[in-house]
């Protein structure tokens, strides 16, 4: 584990962590698929998993290292994540609750975070975010869940439902009403150590039977007038709701890399069954459908390891957009490999239905399980509509500081070190226009003037020129219909603004797609660097979320992101940015 | 703003400001929560930091969830002006 712990890049981390856990497809390594087949078949909470976790010393990634835990930068916890759930969606969301420990240490007092540590590292304790209600689901401040004042603390009265690891956790993030009349100051934030409780004042609610996730323990906790600690209040009274927001925004972008995870693992088995099956005297990988789709699914892996780095990166360097990076990482990531798994069950054909047979019948489990991650720490509707509240605003705001170029190199320059994270400096709303998409213009002007030291062709780079032109087309043509809009507020917000907000999202990938590219062009001489596949992921961007139909780049593209996916593939390296190697024994 | 305002004036404004972009018709209650007239979280957030711009002087974010009805909102900016021209 030294090894990991002192993994000095993100890939070196996620290399040693693939090596560690081994090849999924070897029934005897921890979190295989033969296992993740298992507690799926039998509803069984992971707990062999977990504890194999633990004692890995995996949850030191979750802590600051200034509480002797190893986390540094979100991309790095990301990894992490990803690796985890590319062998098993459900054991890595089961284990990756630890994340809402970013609520103590955004909002906590040094005793609270140092309690946590102990609690995470050395008695492998695991947490679970006590929030929705059953009349209420996304309403925080709605909630039913009072705190009423006591002598030396509150009690805590209500009802908490579906809440993943109510049952099987020792600890409760708990957002309850301190003051019905304060409005969203009215909420307040409980960190409970359910052993300290009094065991007749709580009880849980039965597991809930789940499409996917089904060994996951998602059920439910219910409060009656139990006393609580005084020192169990997350900041102060009131901060509730403000905190909620912030640790959202943090735990939506690392659910990004939940997906990520699943849709390798689903692009993977696919692929391993069209190299091998033989149809109509062709391998299914030949056949020209088929080849579309996995050409498609590997762009569409791409792009999203792009939006997704960058938004981890971005709390880091401009925590004051967070909420943005956010919002789109959570909405744009998830759902777009939701539906490149659908995509790709056609290319399996029935072997995509059955729980057994090809790879352990791994690719229904993963699109059942991945299925959860636009759902869960904010539903995709309403990511799409924090981000549309924001928009006249935004564009009001373009240009206000001009000083984008700085930033970019700092966002997505992946052999930059990212500025140590600090929780109070993340904004409920942006303070500031987006960076990316502010920042194409500048960085469009960076590549010309230093395209001598990119490995690109020089007419790939002129076509990255010009697609880049049509990118800042899109985004002043947003920004036009917003400018002088109304101020919107409330939820009765229509679908014309929920389809602009889409489109947001999708313009944002695809400038992040962009910078990642323009930022980390001439670290090596990779697929990647050479830039042929960024046209293409720009293209079916604008295809498949704008509506800007683009048959002739992404089909003449096909033959080049084929070649490079079955080298991937046979070379046994992560389909992502970085390619890193995965674990093979 | 280009002169401290006081109390009533500093009500009239914010009930002229707040109605406008709420699309309130029937005129505001001074002591109802914001919250009745459809201002949520993030959305209140954003109409602060509109508010900011226009009357000159920093605000907390949240201004509208700590004073969460047209008199406490006035009677902290009116305030806070005072300070600022004192």
């Amino acid at each position: 584990m030294n090894q990991i712990a002192t993994a000095v890049t993100k890939t070196t981390l996620t290399e040693a962590l693939e090596s560690q856990l081994g090849d999924p497809k070897n029934p005897e390594n921890p979190l295989s698929f033969a296992y993740s087949r298992k507690i799926d078949e039998t509803e069984q909470f992971p707990e062999e998993a977990i504890r194999w976790l633990y004692d890995s010393q995996l949850a030191r990634h979750y802590v600051p290292e200034e509480f002797g835990g190893s986390f540094r930068s979100f991309s790095e916890l990301g990894e992490v994540i990803r690796v985890l759930s590319r062998r098993d969606a459900s054991s890595a969301v089961t284990f990756s609750t630890l994340f809402w420990s970013f609520l103590t240490w955004t909002g906590g007092t040094d005793a609270q975070k140092r309690w946590l540590a102990d609690y995470m590292m050395k008695r492998h304790g695991a947490m679970c975010l006590a929030y929705s209600e059953r009349d209420h689901g996304a309403d925080l401040a709605a909630s039913d869940t009072v705190a009423r004042r006591t002598a030396d603390g509150f009690e805590i009265t209500g009802e908490k439902w579906p809440i993943n690891r109510a049952t099987v956790g020792g600890l409760c993030f708990v957002l309850a009403t301190t003051d019905p009349s304060a409005g969203p100051r009215g909420l307040s934030l409980f960190m409970l150590d359910k052993s300290k409780l009094d065991p007749k004042r709580y009880s849980n609610f039965p597991k809930i039977l789940t499409h996917g996730m089904r060994g996951s323990d998602i059920s439910g906790i219910k409060f009656e007038h139990c006393p609580v600690p005084a020192q169990s209040l997350l900041g102060g009274e009131g901060d509730g709701l403000q905190l909620a927001l912030r640790g959202f925004q943090i735990t939506r972008a690392l659910c990004a890399a939940i997906s990520l995870g699943a849709g390798d693992t689903a692009l993977r088995t696919t692929l391993s069954f069209a190299l091998n099956r033989k149809l109509y005297d062709e391998l299914v990988i030949d056949l020209p459908h088929a080849a579309g789709v996995l050409s498609d699914a590997f762009l569409d892996l791409l792009i999203c390891d792009c939006v997704t780095n960058a938004g981890l990166r971005s709390f880091h360097v401009v925590p004051e957009q967070s909420s943005l990076w956010a919002s789109i990482v959570k909405y744009f990531v998830p759902t777009t490999i939701e539906t490149m798994i659908q995509n790709l069950s056609v290319v399996l054909g029935a072997r995509y239905y059955m729980r057994e047979e090809h790879e352990f019948g791994t690719f229904q489990r993963v699109l059942r399980d991945a299925a959860v991650v636009s759902l869960f720490d904010g539903s995709t509707v309403v990511n799409l509509h924090a981000l549309m509240l924001q928009f006249r605003h935004l564009a009001r705001r373009r240009g206000v500081r001009g000083d984008q170029g700085l930033r970019l190199g700092q966002i997505f320059d992946v052999n930059k070190t990212v500025p140590a994270w600090n929780g109070r400096r993340l904004s409920l709303v942006s303070t500031q226009a987006n960076d990316a998409l502010e920042g194409v213009e500048y960085s469009l002007e960076h590549l010309k003037s230093t395209r001598a030291e990119s490995t690109a062709d020089p007419a790939e780079i002129d076509r990255i020129l010009a697609f880049g032109k049509k990118l800042m087309l899109e985004i002043q043509v947003h920004n036009g219909k917003f400018v002088e809009s109304e101020f919107e507020h409330g939820h009765l917000q229509s679908a014309a603004m929920f389809r602009a907000a889409q489109r947001y999202c999708a313009l944002h990938a695809a400038a992040s797609c962009l910078h990642t590219w323009i930022w980390n062009r001439t670290n090596n001489s990779s697929f990647f660097a050479r830039g042929a596949w960024l046209v293409p992921a720009l293209a079916r961007i604008f295809d498949k979320h704008l509506g800007i139909h683009q048959d002739d780049v992404i089909d003449a593209s096909q033959p080049d992101l084929l070649q490079e996916l079955r080298k991937l593939h046979r070379d046994n390296r992560m389909f992502s940015v970085s390619a890193a190697a995965l674990g093979s024994n | 703003m280009s002169k401290a305002k006081d109390l009533n004036e500093m009500k009239d404004w914010l009930i002229k400001r707040i109605s406008t972009s709420l699309k309130v018709k029937n005129g505001m209650d001074p002591d109802a929560p914001f919250s009745k007239y459809g201002l949520q979280s993030i959305d209140a957030v954003i109409l602060a930091m509109e508010i900011e711009e226009e009357v000159g002087v920093e605000l907390p974010p949240t201004l509208l969830w700590e004073y969460n009805t047209v008199n406490e909102c006035a009677s902290y900016l009116v305030k806070i002006g005072s300070d600022i021209a004192a």
